[in-house]
């Protein structure tokens, strides 16, 4: 059976619209150039149908235009089943759907797929400025779904959001208890993951010039929460990556699988010596989309996926392609490989490429024999450092020794530059050495236990291994510039053009006001809340559901959402209350009803429906003997009601009320 | 059509029959939890395939972000129950009264729907089976009264059968609906069905007369105006004066007593009688004859007059019916 109002209103056309057009602006990023046009188009010619300026198109125009969106998506993208070609799919759709959209059944779809289009963004981005856009999306798709059910006869108008932002937020008590206790099962299949988005990070070789632009970046790399106290600045070495090969010019890392490299289990602790407590601390890193993870030394996690290899690297067997919560231990006391190397590795640690920086080569052989022992040439080369070495975000350009130039003519370098230099040093004195990439400090947060590791925190040092002691860290450049072990990079390189050149407007320009430093230092906290408890919420499940509970039961979970419920819906019914007060009836009414319940004693009620002045015929009719004054209470109640012009007395009603006689019962 | 369709409308009447019977008549009906059904409507199902969806997608990502938005959903779900059912509860149903009409007319039903406290109901539709949707608006306290078709195809009391308020309002995900059966006041009359070879009657003297106008140009006064009298009779400009409602009466002044008497149409089933009187005693009246009636052993002496028509057409309307409003249906 047709229902007389299936056709889509105006204000909901209008809302629709409104919908579509958040969504396609929250992913204006995601799609290509040519489908946000195409969705523009859709809109404007749905406006211009609506106003009588345009036909909707025919369908052969459709047909053309939905297979040239097909034709178009399939050359754009290298395959289809990614996630931005299905999203783009999405939106090209759900813009063609516009064109003939007349119903309400349609609307009601195309509402819906802006529901999920809005949700698909929270896969690119997780940031809360982000999902407040998603939200507010939300609203309005709300909105618009609301508008669609409502009266045909209303105009343009707000109305709906109203009542939309009323019901969500009626919503949001239930919504939370959900979001607490809704078990989550882990990926059923494997998914498409977002396309890699260039990102300033670690990479994976360390060349110069890598890391002093790092520098100029602010971005978020992970943040990291003690459980005890936060170890002091020095210690804050993050280790992510190990290079061990060297070309001449680039440092890379070992094969994961070499000859040598067996995956070693978490729990195995081969070749590593542990002494006394570790220190535990969860890490809640952005995404990179590579697979290595960042801790300090040495190790050990219980989570699931991560693999420390014989370098003592950390490697997440999956991609870190989002926002991910890893507990560790450390033991910053350790022993690693200290009985000796396995043969490959220590030929793969001493080895140099052939005729490669042949000066510093040189050098490294003669000190070699002068001083004998790795702690002692360390020392020396060390000191050179420190006498003549400048430590500056803006070395000068290097040619095709690089090491060469470095130590011997330009002197001036950035982390990358010393740690490199060293490692290569000491290989051509005939010692196992490597660089170490990772991160350096952070900045600690005063009040709450956790610290927030940015990009221009990126930093490189080396390992030596020395028999008996096995690895021992070196880091060249506090010998060059030891505040900078000791202070952020930020206080020392402020003034500096390189620092946060990506970034000019950044807070982090300004923390030496105090406001703009406490701004940061919250909306660091804020952030690092939103990591933790919503982003990484199942970590935290378990221990929060049994804190709240005390024991996770079935029926402790019910009571849960029971409450939530309740709470949903308690302003809703105080307001009722409160409304019920609010309204009282009016006194005229209320006398008016006297007098029926008068006559209703006396055998004659009111009808319903049936007029006073109707009523006060009948009552006359029945009993003449009462005409004038029931005549004369329904004139008056009619006059005072109705007519501006008589006098409000309303104790004339009264008293004529309540002089009533009843007459007596037929 | 598709046999799917088919299924479909079977079930509904089933659905509707079972509701039919458990249903009583009713004097007025308050609407509450007890009366009210409420169940997702078709684009509710859609919104639980959706949230469904997000689940999946928040799931397979293991994105906290979207199963709070898939959450949120949920619980909108949850509340729309409690604001589409809002929309109909607490309000109180009352037939004011209804038209009395021809069989296969509609009869204009006046019911008065009451809320306590001014509350807006948007989008509250009416339906009698078989006939026209009508959606309604409420928002002041008090009552409010309005006028709903009911289609009629059976003589006898005005039984439209069960009413059916519903509403999805505000999300459209649920559909809130109550079935109710009302006790109306209105006679559903015979259809007419002309039957010129047999209007002479047998005592009739009018001949020439039924075609009505000529012999009834004539105005002899003032009488009051009955449910289901034409409107080209109403007296409108005693009725601007407030003197109430009252209606025109023509006539002429040839006597032409007749009968309208059963006996003449003999030979035909019990239904095709009754309509041709009816035709008969809408002719005699519109002629300004005076006519009467006999009815298998019941006369109604001859006069004329609305009252007296609505006397006779009541009569034939009710004829083998008992005299208790709602016992019609168990005739047929």
């Amino acid at each position: 059976m047709k229902r007389p109002d299936w056709q889509l209103s105006r204000n909901g056309l209008f809302w629709v619209l409104s919908a579509f057009s958040a969504v396609v602006a929250l992913h204006l990023e995601h799609l290509p150039p040519w489908v946000t046009v195409l969705a523009g188009l859709c809109i404007l010619w749905r406006v211009l149908e609506y106003r009588g300026m345009v036909p909707f198109p025919p369908w052969p125009i459709r047909a053309v235009l939905v297979a040239g969106c097909m034709v178009g998506l399939t050359m754009w993208y290298p395959t289809l089943l990614g996630l931005e070609p299905m999203l783009s799919m999405l939106i090209a759709g759900f813009g063609l759907k516009l064109l003939e959209m007349h119903h309400k059944r349609d609307a009601i779809v195309l509402v819906y797929l802006a529901f999920f289009a809005a949700a698909v963004n929270c896969i690119f981005t997780q940031e809360i400025p982000d999902f407040i856009l998603v939200l507010l999306t939300f609203v309005i798709a709300t909105s618009a779904l609301v508008s669609i059910n409502q009266p045909k006869s209303r105009g343009f108008s707000m109305g709906p959001s109203g009542i939309a932002l009323k019901m969500l937020a009626t919503a949001l008590p239930l919504m939370l208890a959900l979001f607490l206790i809704v078990p989550r099962l882990g990926a059923l299949w494997s998914i498409p993951m977002p396309k890699n988005q260039a990102r300033t990070g670690v990479g994976d070789t360390l060349s110069p010039g890598e890391f002093s632009n790092l520098v100029g970046s602010d971005e978020l790399a992970f943040r990291v929460r003690f459980e005890g106290e936060t170890p002091s600045r020095d210690r804050l070495y993050w280790r992510g990556l190990v290079f061990s090969e060297f070309d001449g010019r680039e440092w890379t890392q070992a094969d994961f699988f070499g000859p040598d490299q067996p995956v070693l289990n978490r729990s195995n602790n081969e070749g590593i010596v542990r002494i006394g407590e570790p220190i535990r601390y969860t890490i809640t890193m952005e995404p990179t989309h590579r697979k290595w993870l960042f801790a300090l030394s040495t190790p050990a996690t219980p989570e699931p996926g991560i693999h420390r290899i014989r370098d003592s690297r950390l490697v997440s067997v999956d991609r870190i392609s989002m926002r991910r919560n890893y507990e560790m231990r450390s033991w910053l006391d350790y022993r690693l490989e200290p009985e000796g190397l396995h043969p490959y590795r220590a030929e793969l640690e001493r080895s140099l490429p052939p005729g490669s920086n042949p000066e510093t080569v040189r050098v490294a052989r003669e000190w070699a024999r002068e001083t004998p022992g790795v702690e002692a040439l360390a020392e020396r080369v060390l000191q050179l450092f420190n006498r003549s070495f400048v430590y500056t975000l803006e070395p000068p350009l290097l040619g095709t020794h690089t090491v060469d130039e470095f130590l011997w003519q330009t002197r001036r370098g950035f982390c990358e530059h010393f740690a490199g230099s060293f490692a290569f040093f000491m290989r051509a004195a005939g010692y196992p050495a490597r660089v170490v990439g990772g991160y350096l400090g952070g900045e600690i947060h005063p009040t709450e236990n956790f610290v927030t590791v940015r990009q221009y925190d990126a930093h490189a040092w080396a390992e030596v291994w020395i028999e008996g002691r096995g690895w021992i860290r070196v880091d060249p450049t506090a010998a060059v510039a030891p505040e900078r072990i000791e202070s952020s990079l930020a206080d020392l390189f402020r003034n500096e053009d390189g620092f946060l050149a990506d970034s000019p407007l950044s807070l982090l320009r300004f923390r030496n006001i105090g406001l703009v430093n406490w701004i940061i230092l919250r909306r660091d906290y804020l952030d690092y809340a939103w990591g933790t408890w919503v982003l990484g919420y199942e970590h935290q499940q378990v221990e929060f559901l049994k804190g709240l509970l005390g024991r996770v039961t079935l029926f402790r979970l019910s009571l849960l959402l029971l409450v939530a419920a309740g709470i949903s819906l308690l302003p809703y019914l105080v307001m009722r209350l409160i409304n019920r007060q609010r309204v009282k009836p009016d006194p005229r009414d209320a006398l008016i009803r006297q007098f029926c319940e008068k006559m209703a004693r006396a055998g004659l009620p009111r009808k319903t429906g049936e007029g006073i002045l109707d009523f006060a015929r009948r009552v006359s009719a029945e009993h003449p003997g009462v005409e004038s004054d029931a005549m004369a209470i329904a004139d008056v109640y009619v006059a005072q009601r109705y007519d501006n012009r008589f006098p409000q007395q309303i104790d004339e009603l009264r008293k004529r009320v309540k002089r009533f006689m009843v007459p007596p019962r037929k | 059509m598709n046999p799917l369709s088919s299924i479909r409308q079977a079930l509904r009447k089933r659905i509707r029959r079972f509701f039919d019977r458990r249903s009583q008549m009713e004097s007025e009906s308050h609407l509450d939890h007890r009366r009210l059904y409420i169940l997702p409507s078709k684009a509710g199902s859609g919104f639980l395939v959706l949230i469904f969806a997000l689940w999946l997608l928040a799931t397979n990502f293991e994105n906290n972000l979207i199963f709070m938005l898939c959450f949120l959903l949920a619980a909108f779900f949850v509340v729309t129950i409690h604001f589409t059912h809002g929309t109909l509860s607490g309000l109180r149903v009352k037939p004011v009264r209804a038209q009395s009409v021809f069989k296969g007319e509609a009869a204009a039903v006046e019911l008065s729907f009451s809320q306590p406290r001014a509350r807006r109901r948007e989008q509250v539709l009416l339906r009698f089976a078989g006939g026209e949707s009508q959606v309604i608006t409420l928002e002041k306290a008090g009552d409010t009264f309005v006028t709903v078709l009911a289609p009629t195809n059976r003589r006898g009391y005005l039984d439209p059968g069960l009413l059916t308020i519903e509403s999805v309002y505000p999300a459209g995900l649920l559909r809130v609906w109550t079935y109710i059966r009302f006790r109306f006041d209105g006679i559903v009359y015979p259809a007419p069905v002309p039957d010129r070879a047999r209007t002479s009657g047998r005592r009739g003297t009018g001949e020439g007369h039924y075609s009505g106008s000529a012999g009834s140009e004539d105005y002899v006064g003032l009488k009051t105006f009955e449910t289901g009298e034409s409107l080209r009779h109403v007296a409108w400009k005693q009725y601007a004066r407030e003197q109430g409602l009252w209606s025109k009466q023509y006539g002429d002044s040839v006597d032409s007593r007749m009968w309208v008497d059963w006996e003449d149409y003999a030979g035909m089933d019990t239904e095709q009688r009754l309509s041709r009187m009816a035709w008969q005693v809408c002719e005699c009246e519109a002629a300004g004859k005076v006519y009467g009636l006999r009815l298998s052993g019941t006369d109604i002496p001859p006069n004329r007059g609305s009252t007296h028509r609505q006397k006779a057409l009541r009569r034939l309307a009710l004829y083998g019916i008992d005299d208790k409003p709602g016992a019609a249906d168990e005739t047929s």
